[in-house]
């Protein structure tokens, strides 16, 4: 296999700054590293935030960004085992982690301390070639469709470990508020083959009709509710068991404090730059209510979501675009007009 | 055949924040599904303070006898009673009584029921010497018992100890208790060390430094001195709690608690500043993957399991007895910051 010395790739010199489509090197995978030609990547709006470096995160630059990134292995560093070339690998968030600290050997390998993250300290999947730490790395069954798993290695796991993270059981109420985006619409999914009822809460009619298709029982408008939490109230007979915050909103991540059931569990995923959560303590301690924030998810849980997917209970309904159309995703992105995910082919 | 007085001493009061009168009221009628108890002790838990004050968002009975720490001997049972007799020891504890029907009474999370009735608050508690008590909530103590030792487990006892349990905190983990010196902190010192936990206290002053070490705690950080309490913890405990217990009255030091805690680990609250919030930023929350949790009272198992680990010497509760009409005077330390351990009330004086 001709693995070539240039490729294209959409990379940005300053946060904020353009985003330039161009021709860069193809890298070189470390001793540890597995190299991924990268068919399809999809666009998580961590990768806005990365661009824009709203985070209180510095990004590597100039850095090429993104971090649902499929594809075929095409080689392999010389420490590397368990890696075949013509493997399926993905790319997620977490490219790199250090298999020794405290987080690391209890299996929260997101919250190691060096963490090195794909398509913000480690340049990503907006390219044609990527490389991953072989640990890391993603296995995805030979044969899959690479377009429709892509979504799943970062959007599919975070909602995935957030909807285990919510301690939520079988026949119970989770609330999915921003059913329609993203992650929302994975996480209706995963709910209902994990046997939860599910009440989706977004905007607008559209996306309560895709919210609905997908499987939730009930939606929750928030464009023309007169309560939303009076209306989820209502719904789950007495409040969500679970809530899983995949908005945008940090009022909407307020507004589920009030409607998560006593003894049930609000989990923060989305991440609004600068939002703030302030529960009554009062309130907290009588209603016995918990409040987690998640984070992506280990390898165990990589594995999990895509065996969801691999058995066709988890369909991320996307739209293919070039990955030179990506700054044009992003500005649907920030309109908020997204639904589902959006996938960039690298070969255009 | 114990003789029961038509009158007894307690403390009334009719308006919230109004006058704490120590006077004889009459002595009530256990219903058919409730116990009477001779109150012999009863702990002050600062919950009581804003029952008098009427300073939470929840209303009490009016007039109302507060109180729900009450250990004493049982002295009559209800016609729909079973499984108690006259002399057992029994303990009065926040949760009078809740309906066993709702979702909540079925999974353990009685304390969560929507008709929870709620002694010294709802339901006249234990600041007097005769008090009603629902026969499936009610505490059983080992007759036997040191009922004034054991006073303070029914409530703050009780209550640490389930914030343990919520805590996830693991054998060899470290714990920190905000507001250590306390009545529920120095428990919560003391349950931890039994659970195998690791403690760092945070707490004011000398006085409460030495006290919190002699109960267990490993490390002290003192409020009053330190420059910067989140970076004292996470030195103490090489990298920040892996569980905190919020047992002060302040809302800053809750604050603090979620900045000090380690990544993937837990906040519980459990004390109830008039008004006050967490407020959890919400990146850090979820990049740092913690947990700030609620953490309510208990529940039946719960208080048998917080008794028993009493019961085998594990928890002592330093305690000042005073007198059941010394009441007010118990409040006005609490107010001042100045309670060292619990108060305890002997309610026959």
């Amino acid at each position: 296999m001709t693995i070539p010395s240039t490729q294209k790739a959409v990379i940005f010199e300053t946060n904020g700054g353009p985003l330039l489509y161009k021709d860069i090197p193809v890298p070189k995978p470390k001793p540890n590293e597995i190299l991924i030609n990268v068919k399809y990547s999809g666009v998580c709006h961590t990768d806005l935030h990365a661009w824009k470096g709203d985070w209180p995160l510095a990004t590597k630059l100039p850095l090429v960004g993104g971090h649902e990134g499929a594809g075929v292995v095409v080689a392999l560093g010389e420490n590397v085992v368990g890696w075949e070339i013509g493997d399926y690998a993905g790319v997620k968030w977490l490219n790199g982690s250090c298999l020794q600290c405290e987080y690391c050997v209890t299996a929260h390998e997101s919250n190691c301390p060096s963490a090195d993250l794909s398509g913000y300290t480690h340049d990503g999947s907006f390219q044609e070639y990527a490389t991953a730490d072989a640990i890391q790395a993603a296995r995805i069954p030979k044969g899959t469709d690479l377009a429709s798993i892509s979504p799943i290695l970062c959007a599919g796991i975070t909602v995935y470990k957030a909807l285990k993270t919510a301690d939520v059981k079988p026949g119970q109420w989770v609330a999915i508020s921003g059913a329609a985006g993203g992650l929302g619409s994975l996480a209706v999914q995963y709910a209902k083959a994990m046997g939860f009822r599910v009440v989706g809460i977004d905007g607008g009619v559209d996306k309560g009709e895709f919210a609905k298709s997908l499987g939730a029982e009930a939606f929750v408008d928030f464009t023309t509710s007169k309560s939303v939490v009076k209306d989820v109230q209502a719904v789950t007979g007495g409040g969500a068991h679970g809530v899983i915050n995949v908005s945008v909103s940090g009022g909407a991540m307020q507004q589920s404090l009030e409607y998560v059931r006593p003894t049930g569990t609000v989990v923060l995923v989305g991440l609004p730059a600068g939002a703030k959560v302030s529960a009554s303590v009062f309130d907290s301690v009588v209603r016995t209510v918990n409040i987690r924030g998640s984070y992506v998810g280990n390898r165990a849980d990589t594995a999990e979501a895509i065996d969801f997917f691999t058995r066709g209970l988890v369909k991320c309904p996307i739209k293919i675009v070039g990955l030179s159309e990506l700054a044009n995703v992003y500005k649907l992105m920030e309109e908020g007009k997204i639904l589902g995910r959006y996938v960039v082919d690298t070969s255009k | 055949m114990v003789t029961i007085p038509k009158t007894q001493k307690a403390v009334v009061f009719e308006t919230n924040g109004g006058p704490l009168i120590y006077k004889d009221i009459a002595v009530p009628e256990p219903k058919p599904n409730e116990i009477l108890i001779n109150v012999k002790y009863s702990g002050v838990c600062h919950t009581d303070l804003h029952a008098w004050k009427g300073d939470w968002p929840l209303a009490t009975k009016l007039p109302l006898v507060g109180g729900h720490e009450g250990a004493g001997v049982v002295v009559k049972v209800g016609s729909n009673v079973t499984g108690w007799e006259l002399g057992d020891y029994a303990g009065i504890k926040w949760l009078n009584g809740s309906c066993l029907s709702c979702e909540f009474c079925q999974t353990t999370n009685e304390p969560n029921c929507a008709q929870a009735d709620l002694s010294g608050y709802t339901h006249d508690g234990s600041f007097q010497q005769y008090a009603t008590a629902d026969a499936v909530q009610a505490a059983r103590i080992p007759k036997g018992t040191d009922l004034a030792q054991i006073a303070p487990i029914l409530c703050a006892g009780v209550t640490v100890y389930k914030a343990l349990k919520t805590a996830n905190a693991k054998p060899g983990q470290w714990v920190a208790v905000s507001g250590a010196g306390g009545g529920l902190g120095s428990l919560a010192i003391q349950y931890a060390k039994a659970m195998g936990l690791r403690v760092v206290a945070i707490d004011g002053g000398d006085e409460k430094g030495e006290f919190v070490k002699s109960l267990g705690a490993e490390a002290y950080v003192d409020f009053t001195k330190s420059k910067d309490i989140v970076a004292d913890v996470v030195a103490a405990t090489n990298g920040g709690a892996h569980a905190a217990i919020n047992v002060s009255v302040s809302e800053k030091a809750i604050a603090q608690s979620v900045d000090y805690v380690r990544a993937v680990g837990t906040v519980v609250l459990v004390g109830l500043p008039a008004g006050a919030k967490v407020v959890a930023p919400v990146f850090d929350a979820v990049v740092k993957s913690i947990s700030i949790k609620g953490s309510y009272v208990g529940n039946r198992a719960d208080t048998a399991e917080a008794i028993d680990f009493f019961t085998r010497g594990l928890i002592k509760c330093p305690i000042k007895i005073v007198t059941l009409s010394e009441l007010p005077e118990v409040y006005e330390l609490m107010e001042q910051g100045k309670i060292v351990g619990r108060y305890v009330l002997d309610n026959s004086k």
